[in-house]
């Protein structure tokens, strides 16, 4: 593996400064940004192959991550790591999880030091795994956030072994992608963190495993009914990347996307329908989703959906497109709050210190680390209305429906 | 000495002169000793005659800008007659002239959200810095006289319906909380659907005339903005800047009952009963109550305001974590002070983003002309950590009101 020193501008464009160097990690990338009052350690940490069992223990790990270290307790390093005013966060998702730390300028290397501690000598206590676990299985989800995330793994099964196993299989420097955003000069991110990291080596671990699928929830006690077609992923190295981000922000993303249009203001069908781009391994996967309260359970309401969308793409003129465009300039610029680019079940990421040290990161989990936000939106400028109402109907047409019925009582 | 004082004053009143005097030609470009340019206020905040307010910062490295108007519910407050009228409202105002403002402001980029709260109504665009006049403008359709049909209001309903049906299970648990701490007068602004059904035109338009009266106005903005030329735009939109006849005035709510109570939601609540921003029992209880949602993984919520509130504990995974707090020892209690003020100040003053601050100010604002954030740090910076333990107290289980979900 090599190491890449990669700077990504303020307004996102990507430029190699160096060439690739000597054998360095883990993976590390850095964005100096000159006027930004905080600095961002961000950390990509994917997932080894999971056993079905194995789920629920990889949720755990990430919330683990966080009840100490050999060197910190929990509470110093929530203390230490809210110095920004943000707590140290771990996002956790099926197929990676992600650590992110906030400092004010000028403590990169306090945000280093907790990182560090955290991915190389994390506590796992087996008390408070057992009681994370516990916790989790309790916890219920919202019904958005349950039809983003619609696998309930076993909890119960998990033990405070597996969780230390998983951590050892997952968290080696091969594997780890870093990130640094913010106030800190050219090439102190990437120095700052080969000198934390510089003796870390692999070590050995049994080979990865193949991810086992879970059976996702096809039923809640609720009103709701929530309805999904999803779509395969798409990473910037893919043909059709442009045009099937383009068409989920003329589908699903604004108040004048086909989905608000069609399902919440013809219909009266629906208050919350959104394109989301869901952040995978493989890339940002389409998903379609509407949540309704039905009168009755209704089996075939996902093809009345998919049929509503599909004649309102056959409406779409100029006007649509160039909606959409400027609907994805909006997102990938600045702040949007109804962004499709989604960090993980707490939402949108933008463009802030912290969201920057993302797109790197996650632009290098999917094998393009200079390809930001600022590129993405280069690449759909050019998609016709031919083009984009060709890739939507496709989408459409192709997309795997999701739905967890509404069972109220 | 006062004599030597006025000396030194007037040879340092002759020096500046003479380096006016001979200050560089034109021809002569800029030099290293060349006086700083003028320092432009960042912050702009004008109180009208007419009782409205603007408040503009600009945030010189931001990438948007978020415009927000608020229309305080001063006199419009929620009653069991009423409950909702206010939310539907929101739901047709918002779509401006024509019906067509989404479309308008899409098509440039510009996306417009509005809430519903207790003490006011909120609706922001975020747009461009290039089309921050334009937002400006766009929220003034807001302030003329609403048009709308039975027909629209029935199949608006039936998307609030919808909304209803989302609820989330924390917000279910808060509004149980407000029902056993305030009853009627801690009712939701989300409203009920039966009260919404029997809505007519005229008194959608006469609740829009009340609610956003002058007095009830603040236009906030915050991003990279021109404060002065923002500020004039909000004062050509806000209109004629007399004073109002009448002042609406607020019905204080009153002292909230601790107690238990359940809710149809999974999980626990917990909340501390506050007077209001003004009052710094307020702030120790929010600097608590953020260290507490820290440390027991549980959301914090509460809505900036002057009136008696809570600030709300949720934890939707039931697992008991209000007992946790009743047992927490008095060491782990003192270890998160410092933590609870971070966070508290962050919030108050974090960097944040154009809608984060234009959303402070404004809440602020609508409430009180003189309340500011920064008064606020400067409390929160001087609680001290017997202050900080009275704040967690209040989340105990005799001074708060406890929910358990059933669901």
């Amino acid at each position: 593996m090599k190491g890449f020193l990669v700077f990504v501008s303020w307004l996102g464009t990507a430029l190699v400064l160096g060439q690739p160097g000597p054998e360095v990690l883990p993976r590390t990338y850095e964005t100096p940004i000159p006027n930004a009052e905080i600095v961002v350690v961000h950390a990509i940490v994917p997932a080894p192959g999971l056993e079905a069992r194995e789920a629920a223990a990889w949720r755990v790990l990430g919330e683990a991550l966080l009840e100490g270290t050999q060197e910190y307790t929990k509470l110093q390093l929530l203390t230490f790591g809210s110095q920004a005013g943000f707590a140290p966060r771990v996002t956790v998702l099926p197929d990676h999880l992600r650590i992110e730390i906030a400092m004010p300028k000028g403590g990169l290397d306090v945000a280093v030091g907790l990182l560090e501690s955290m991915l190389r000598r994390p506590s796992l206590p087996a008390d408070e795994v057992v009681s994370i676990a516990s916790e989790m299985a309790r916890r219920r989800k919202g019904v958005w956030q349950e039809s983003l995330d619609p696998y309930s793994p076993d909890y119960a099964a998990v033990k405070p072994t597996d969780v230390r196993d998983l951590a050892k299989r997952a968290i080696q420097p091969d594997r780890v992608i870093i990130s640094v955003a913010g106030g800190f000069p050219v090439g102190d991110g990437v120095r700052q963190i080969q000198s934390a990291f510089g003796d870390w080596k692999p070590s050995k671990v049994s080979a990865p495993r193949s991810d086992k699928t879970l059976l996702p929830l096809l039923a809640r006690k609720s009103e709701v009914t929530t309805i999904e077609l999803r779509a395969p992923a798409v990473a910037p190295a893919d043909a059709a990347y442009a045009q099937t981000l383009l068409a989920a922000f003329a589908l699903g993303v604004g108040k004048q996307s086909s989905m608000t249009r069609v399902l919440r203001e013809a219909q009266g069908w629906s208050y919350r329908q959104e394109a989301v781009l869901w952040p995978t391994g493989k890339g940002w996967q389409p998903r379609l989703i509407v949540a309704m309260k039905l009168p009755q359970e209704d089996v075939e309401i996902a093809e009345r959906v998919r049929k509503v969308l599909l004649e309102d793409v056959e409406t779409w003129t100029e006007e649509h497109r160039s909606r959409a465009l400027a609907m994805a300039e909006a997102a990938l610029t600045r702040r949007l709050e109804v962004s499709p680019f989604w960090g993980g079940p707490a939402g949108p990421v933008a463009l802030d210190v912290a969201d920057r040290a993302f797109w790197t990161g996650y632009g290098a989990l999917l094998g393009s680390p200079g390809f930001g936000p600022g590129e993405t939106l280069e690449a759909m400028k050019p998609v016709t209305l031919d083009e984009l109402k060709s890739r939507a109907k496709s989408l459409l047409e192709t997309a795997t429906p999701a739905v967890i019925l509404g069972r109220p009582g | 000495m006062a004599g030597a004082g006025n000396l030194a004053d007037v040879l340092a009143l002759l020096i500046s002169s003479a380096v006016l005097l001979s200050g560089p030609s034109i021809q002569d470009g800029p030099k290293p000793q060349d006086p700083p340019p003028i320092s432009r206020h960042p912050r702009l905040r004008t109180l009208l005659k007419s009782g409205a307010a603007i408040f503009a910062e600009d945030m010189a490295n931001a990438d948007s800008v978020s415009v927000q108007l608020f229309a305080s519910a001063k006199g419009v407050e929620e009653t069991p007659a009423t409950h909702g009228l206010r939310h539907l409202l929101e739901h047709l105002l918002v779509k401006g002239r024509d019906k067509s403002l989404d479309r308008r402001l899409e098509s440039k980029g510009m996306f417009l959200t509005a809430d519903t709260f207790r003490d006011a109504m909120k609706i922001e665009i975020t747009c461009a810095p290039k089309d921050a006049v334009s937002a400006v403008r766009a929220l003034g359709e807001l302030l003329r006289p609403l048009e709308t049909s039975p027909n629209e209001i029935v199949q608006e309903i039936k998307v609030i319906e919808q909304e209803l049906a989302l609820l989330s299970a924390d917000m279910r648990l808060s509004n149980a909380a407000w029902t056993q701490a305030f009853g009627a007068e801690g009712l939701d602004p989300l409203g009920s659907i039966s009260v919404m059904a029997g809505a007519t035109p005229e008194a959608l338009v006469e609740l829009h005339q009340r609610q956003f009266a002058k007095p009830n106005l603040v236009i906030s903005i915050a991003g990279r903005v021109d404060v002065d030329q923002v500020t004039a735009v909000a004062r050509e939109v806000l209109g004629a800047d007399v004073a109002s006849p009448t002042e609406p005035v607020a019905n204080p709510r009153t002292d909230g009952r601790s107690g238990t109570t359940d809710s149809i939601a999974p999980g626990d609540a917990r909340a501390a009963i506050v007077e209001g921003l003004d009052d710094d029992g307020t702030l120790h209880a929010l600097a608590a109550g953020f260290a507490l949602a820290n440390r027991f993984r549980c959301r914090v919520m509460y809505t900036p305001s002057l009136q008696n509130g809570l600030v709300v504990l949720t934890d939707t995974g039931g697992g008991g974590f209000d007992k946790r707090i009743d047992e927490l020892p008095a060491e782990e209690v003192d270890a998160l002070w410092p933590l609870g003020q971070a966070l508290l100040k962050n919030w108050l003053q974090g960097g944040g983003t154009p809608s984060d601050v234009a959303y402070r100010r404004g809440m602020l604002l609508v409430q009180r002309l003189d309340l500011r954030p920064e008064s606020l740090v400067e409390r929160v910076g001087a609680m001290g950590l017997l202050q900080f333990r009275q704040g967690f107290d209040r989340f105990r289980r005799d001074q708060a009101v406890s929910v358990v979900g059933r669901g």
